[in-house]
């Protein structure tokens, strides 16, 4: 659906570079219009200033050091959440109170009972909360739910994902107050959310292995594998470890693969990257060109508020993967798999 | 264990099997007890004589696959006709049993362990050991259609995982009947006993048209990886007809390679051969994991 007007959207925290990502998708997109930012740090806005100056049409985007202020702000219809995990809740809570609707980056929060907070907020200010799982907008992820929703490969009956990266996490990423967890908290909740869309099931049971063994001297996990149960008997296992090389050919991967009762499909949301190789000088340069994922993650946010609808992925379905996280650090501390409801 | 005859029994993987000791002996030297599965009156599989009844193969070896829960009467029928053993895990009903069945047959009785002799799997392991520093993960995936009983299949998983890892201090698995009556997928992932961690996948359930290995070993300084089908994007039905391929398939490995370098090492050596025990202790962990829903101590 094509959108009637344009949303005015302010970005609140650069913690998480995935906010440059979603500045860039603004700037390009017709349905929304960038037009605050709030980060303490200023050096965490270089990227956006700079980004703004290739886009001299742009309207002029009002800066600030506390996000309190841009609320305040009544041209700002929804807000872009890009903190340390551990300010999600208070700040998805605080833009609630203001009337924004909100898209929350991953996880979307550290416990349950944030997350409900969170919902319960948005819900009772008569707001939207979406939660940032751009995969799920991967065109090669959206031919593929065409294709399972279609019954090309029948019911879903066995999963397999990975959701890799190399190992350049730092600053509050591995900061267990900040973070509340390493690889597991930052990494299963692509691929859970990946399993919940296309199968349209809950997860039921986990069993994690994790530790800290890609760089020891770090205070979160780094390194994890899960095999799960979804509802319906679907098993299913992720790998979300920040284990790739220094130097690996790519920043990570997000993987899937889907066993159906009449046939499978694979496929890698970030296989796609143009890649120079320079003889003279040795160099190599690769541009990942699935960034179109952000784009469309936001377009949907924004044409969702402007109909009237949820977005495509809301606060429970966030809620769905810090439930998942939770159970796999249980399951990690008890050493037995954790069964969430009945299957 | 030198080896002037053999005697094939069971159908798990047979031409394979067959084509190695071709390249090993000469065709008069070689002999299949009715394969399981075969037409009656069927006299010969591959140009090799079909036995129906147990013959005279006394001095020879014994190749001993077909039904898992029969392997270890058969074999010690073999033993008892003058022939030596070599045996395809897994066999027995229990750790214990298989590891007293190997020890009251002495020297005479061998597991096959054709993974250790696949040149991917052997080159990994070596590459991994030659410079990625400490092993921090292993992933292998094995999704094959089905060419013999599930269990062996569980068994060549975890024998890859001990081989591209060390020994396992624990595993837990999940086994499901997907697109059969019987077993035909197992997830399991676990620790090493250097706390490395693991993840094993076989599958017999995809569709015929479509397989998967991976070989992953992650380590602190590096990584080695092998994916039989690097791709973006790849879909297969059950009918048989590609639907979408954008790949280039890496030739396969033949199987029968693995078996005759595993069988001209028993042939040419007693010594330095892989030590069977910790997989099939690995196995009835697993199979005990399955049973129980439990992670268990290996």
């Amino acid at each position: 659906m094509s959108a009637t007007r344009t949303m005015n959207i302010g970005a609140i925290s650069f913690d998480h570079g995935h906010q440059n990502g979603y500045v860039s998708a603004l700037l390009e997109l017709p349905s929304a219009q960038l037009v605050a930012a709030a980060d303490p740090i200023p050096a965490q806005l270089d990227r956006m200033h700079a980004m703004l100056a290739a886009h001299p049409e742009a309207p002029a985007v009002k800066v600030f050091s506390d996000y309190h202020e841009l609320l305040e702000l009544d041209e700002v219809e929804a807000v872009s959440i890009c903190s340390a995990n551990a300010d999600h809740a208070q700040m998805t809570i605080d833009a609630a109170h203001a009337g924004k609707h909100v898209l929350c980056e991953k996880p979307l929060s550290i416990t349950l009972e944030e997350a409900d907070a969170m919902i319960a907020a948005c819900r009772e200010a008569g707001v939207y909360l979406g939660t940032a799982y751009p995969c799920r907008f991967a065109p090669v992820a959206w031919q593929a739910k065409q294709r399972v929703d279609n019954g090309e490969i029948g019911d879903i009956l066995a999963m397999h994902g990975t959701n890799h990266l190399r190992p350049f996490t730092e600053g509050w990423f591995i900061d267990p107050q900040r973070s509340g967890g390493g690889t597991i908290r930052d990494h299963i909740v692509h691929v859970t959310d990946l399993m919940r869309w296309f199968t349209g099931k809950e997860v039921v049971e986990v069993y994690a292995e994790g530790d800290t063994l890609k760089r020891p001297h770090i205070a979160v996990d780094d390194v994890a594998i899960l095999v799960e149960e979804f509802e319906g008997g679907i098993i299913a296992s992720t790998d979300p470890s920040w284990n790739r090389p220094e130097n690996w050919s790519k920043w990570g991967n997000v993987y899937l693969r889907l066993l159906g009762s009449r046939g499978m499909i694979e496929f890698e949301i970030t296989g796609q990257a143009l890649v120079r190789t320079e003889s003279k000088s040795g160099a190599i340069s690769s541009i990942d060109t699935s960034e179109s994922m952000n784009y469309y993650l936001l377009k949907d946010f924004c044409e969702a508020i402007i109909a009237g609808r949820s977005p495509l992925v809301t606060g429970e379905d966030g809620r769905a993967g810090v439930e998942a996280i939770l159970a796999a650090y249980q399951s990690i501390e008890v050493g037995r798999p954790i069964r969430l409801r009945d299957g | 264990m030198g080896m002037n005859s053999v005697l094939l029994i069971g159908a798990e993987n047979l031409a394979e099997r067959l084509e190695a000791y071709k390249r090993l002996l000469p065709a008069e030297s070689i002999a299949i007890l009715k394969p399981e599965g075969a037409e009656e009156g069927r006299n010969t599989f591959l140009g090799v004589p079909v036995a129906h009844e147990w013959p005279d193969a006394s001095g020879g070896i014994a190749d001993i696959a077909g039904d898992c829960a029969a392997r270890a009467v058969t074999a010690r029928r073999a033993l008892e006709s003058g022939c030596r053993a070599l045996i395809h895990p897994p066999f027995g009903d229990s750790y214990a049993n298989a590891e007293a069945i190997l020890a009251a047959a002495g020297g005479a009785m061998r597991v096959a362990l054709p993974v250790h002799y696949t040149h991917k799997y052997e080159s990994a392991a070596q590459s991994a050991r030659a410079g990625i520093g400490d092993t921090i993960t292993v992933r292998n995936i094995r999704v094959f259609p089905p060419a013999q009983a599930w269990q062996q299949s569980l068994f060549q998983l975890v024998e890859s995982l001990i081989l591209l890892g060390g020994p396992l201090q624990r595993i837990y698995a999940r086994a499901a009947a997907l697109k059969s009556s019987d077993t035909d997928t197992v997830f399991c992932n676990g620790r090493y006993v250097n706390s490395a961690i693991f993840y094993g996948e076989m599958s017999a359930a995809y569709p015929s048209n479509y397989s998967k290995e991976v070989i992953e070993i992650t380590g602190r300084e590096g990584m080695v990886e092998y994916d039989s089908n690097a791709r973006s994007f790849w879909m297969a039905s059950e009918s048989g007809i590609a639907l979408a391929e954008a790949y280039h398939r890496t030739p396969y490995e033949k199987m029968a390679d693995a078996y005759l370098r595993s069988w001209e090492a028993e042939a040419e050596s007693a010594l330095g051969l892989p030590d069977p025990l910790p997989a099939l202790r690995a196995y009835w962990a697993a199979m005990e994991s399955i049973e129980r829903n439990e992670v268990v101590a290996i």
